[in-house]
């Protein structure tokens, strides 16, 4: 990836290494989310990601590489002056791309400049390639980051710069058609869907639609008001825990920033786990794992198994098999 | 200070409350039939309308179970069935008790009409319930209801044809009604030990237990009838016919049970410890 720092406006110029921990320190008394950037007269760019105060990761932006620094290190790279420092707010969502944009490794490059037309047929080539991408497109009209998971999802988040702002938002694989009448200068960072980042992404894509499945066929046995105590039940079990999520009968809204794959896979395991316990409380435990079995069976191939794989393989979460 | 009690306990309490009442209706139906402390007519009379509460008590708990759900709700289609197919053994109930208060042995008649008219909302409400549960496709579920229907009616002939060699065009007739009974609860109960078995663990399994012991008690009454060893008042009642009539008082119990089971579910069931009513 290049150096994905570039796009946060400067703000402070020539600081020293004490007004640095100043600014990090003002940061985390407001509850800042979103991403601070220091420069250094090296050519150097580091890049803090900050979820409502707390600082979650440090990357060092080369120009054609970016890398995670341990926390250990932290504290000996920023002990430099001559520096300048820019913030950007963002919200969390947007933060978890960077997170995937940061840290997915690049395994290729393409680059080309197309038409809007041809880049539609492209993009839907991509969506349904097995490799997860990073795309970054650039006009005189457009600049923004999408991430591509493949496997014919769905789903795609960007990111658009606009002015000294950013916007997220997610749609859909047709995004393209959107896009505005001017040649575009595409360049598709190819990854490696093994790495956590593609794996925490893909596993929150498919567990919106798993979630929202369960939910909707235990309504349709035990009824919507039992569903929405359900929801609610859960959104409270999930707020105890600590996780900015939402569940309601449309399924989860997810805003929680997990800094590592485990921690995103234990969170939804114990979901589930709450799920079965409160909803088998209604319809006993072998409808809820026939439920789980018949929504499992419903998603595709791909995504069944990934949340076979990571969620139901774990002990304690029911009675699956036969599903693959 | 506590000034009132949370969803689980509102929940406990209910339960406990309609398990003893029913407990307590029971002990006085044993005690009609024991000691038979009243005059012959008082005490069928009473008998009866314990019978009549019992069965009152299961509808008002089904259509209570109907009301918890909202409009669009698919399980309301299953209740609204079943609360009608209870209230029409209600009138069954009452109809059959006056008979046999004014006449002694209750023939085939008015009220054999309700309790068949029953099994068709019944057989329609577990039709919505496997529908719900099993998803089948239209042609699927086509062909499942009329090989149940087939095995139905020939079940029902074979028996018939067991039980009828040899006797009168009356006692044929009585046959032909009564034995609609137990196949009728044959396939009630089979359903019933489906879905409680589907749902077990849950509060949803209840009322299916209920229904399944309204089958055995038909079995029961079958049995009873055919072999001429039912009385037909209290003071008459042989230990076989008391410990029927009693029994089928404690099957409209369960059911009544099991469906209020579900309804205090319904109405308490997960909700946060903090939560109203």
């Amino acid at each position: 990836m290049p150096d994905f720092s570039a796009f946060i406006p400067e703000t402070h110029r020539n600081i020293s290494s004490g007004y640095v921990e100043t600014l990090i320190q003002a940061r985390r008394e407001e509850l800042f989310t979103g991403v601070l950037r220091l420069s250094y007269s090296s050519g150097e760019n580091l890049m803090f990601t900050f979820l409502e105060g707390v600082q979650q990761k440090l990357y060092r932006c080369l120009e054609n590489c970016i890398e995670a620094l341990p926390r250990q290190l932290w504290f000996d790279v920023l002990n430099r002056s001559s520096t300048s420092a820019g913030f950007l707010p963002l919200p969390v969502e947007a933060v978890r791309f960077v997170r995937s944009a940061c840290e997915a490794p690049v395994v290729g490059v393409d680059r080309s400049t197309l038409p809007p037309q041809e880049w539609i047929g492209l993009a839907r080539k991509w969506s349904v390639e097995q490799e997860p991408s990073v795309i970054h497109i650039q006009s005189h009209l457009v600049n923004k980051y999408c991430l591509i998971a493949g496997h014919a999802t769905p789903i795609m988040e960007e990111l658009f710069f606009v002015g000294n702002g950013v916007r997220f938002s997610m749609a859909d694989t047709s995004f393209s058609q959107t896009l505005p009448q001017a040649d575009l200068l595409v360049t598709r960072y190819v990854s490696n869907r093994e790495h956590d980042a593609w794996r925490e992404y893909e596993l929150r894509l498919a567990f919106g639609p798993l979630l929202r499945m369960l939910l909707n066929r235990f309504g349709e046995l035990a009824g919507r008001a039992l569903t929405g105590r359900l929801c609610e039940r859960l959104s409270i079990w999930a707020a105890e825990g600590g996780w900015n999520v939402a569940i309601s009968s449309n399924g989860i809204v997810n805003r929680h920033y997990f800094g590592t794959f485990e921690s995103a896979v234990r969170f939804y395991v114990e979901l589930i786990r709450c799920f079965q316990s409160e909803a088998s409380l209604a319809l006993g435990a072998r409808m809820i794992d026939g439920i789980s079995r018949d929504v499992l069976i419903k998603l595709d191939p791909y995504r069944r198994e990934l949340l076979l794989r990571h969620l139901y393989s774990q002990s304690g979460v029911g009675g699956v098999t036969g599903v693959m | 200070m506590r000034l009132e009690w949370s969803a689980k306990e509102t929940s406990v309490r209910t339960r406990g409350a309609a398990k003893i009442a029913a407990l307590v209706l029971i002990a006085m139906d044993a005690i009609i039939y024991v000691t038979e402390p009243f005059s012959e007519i008082w005490n069928d009379i009473l008998a009866k309308l314990l019978l009549v509460v019992a069965a009152s008590f299961a509808a008002a708990v089904a259509t209570l179970v109907w009301a918890r759900y909202e409009k669009t709700d698919e399980p309301r289609r299953i209740w609204s069935w079943f609360a009608v197919g209870l209230w029409l053994w209600v009138a069954a109930e009452l109809i059959w008790g006056y008979a046999n208060f004014s006449q002694g042995k209750v023939s085939e008649g008015i009220a054999d009409v309700f309790w068949v008219a029953a099994y068709l909302f019944f057989g329609q409400a577990l039709l919505i319930q496997y529908r719900i549960l099993v998803q089948p496709s239209k042609r699927g579920l086509w062909g499942r209801v009329v090989v149940a229907i087939l095995f139905l009616f020939v079940l029902y002939m074979l028996l018939y044809s067991l039980l009828t060699s040899g006797v009168d065009a009356q006692s044929q007739y009585s046959a032909s009604v009564n034995l609609f009974y137990p196949v009728a609860d044959l396939f009630l109960a089979s359903i019933a030990l489906w879905l409680a078995r589907h749902f077990r663990g849950g509060a949803f399994s209840r009322p299916w237990l209920g229904l399944l012991a309204f089958s055995f008690t038909d079995l029961f009454f079958a049995w009873l009838e055919i072999s001429g060893i039912y009385s037909w008042s209290v003071d008459q009642a042989n230990l076989w016919s008391a410990l029927f009539d009693i029994t089928y008082l404690g099957a409209y119990l369960i059911l009544g049970l099991g469906l209020l089971s579900q309804w205090v579910f319904l109405k308490y069931g997960l909700r946060s410890p903090t939560s109203a009513h």
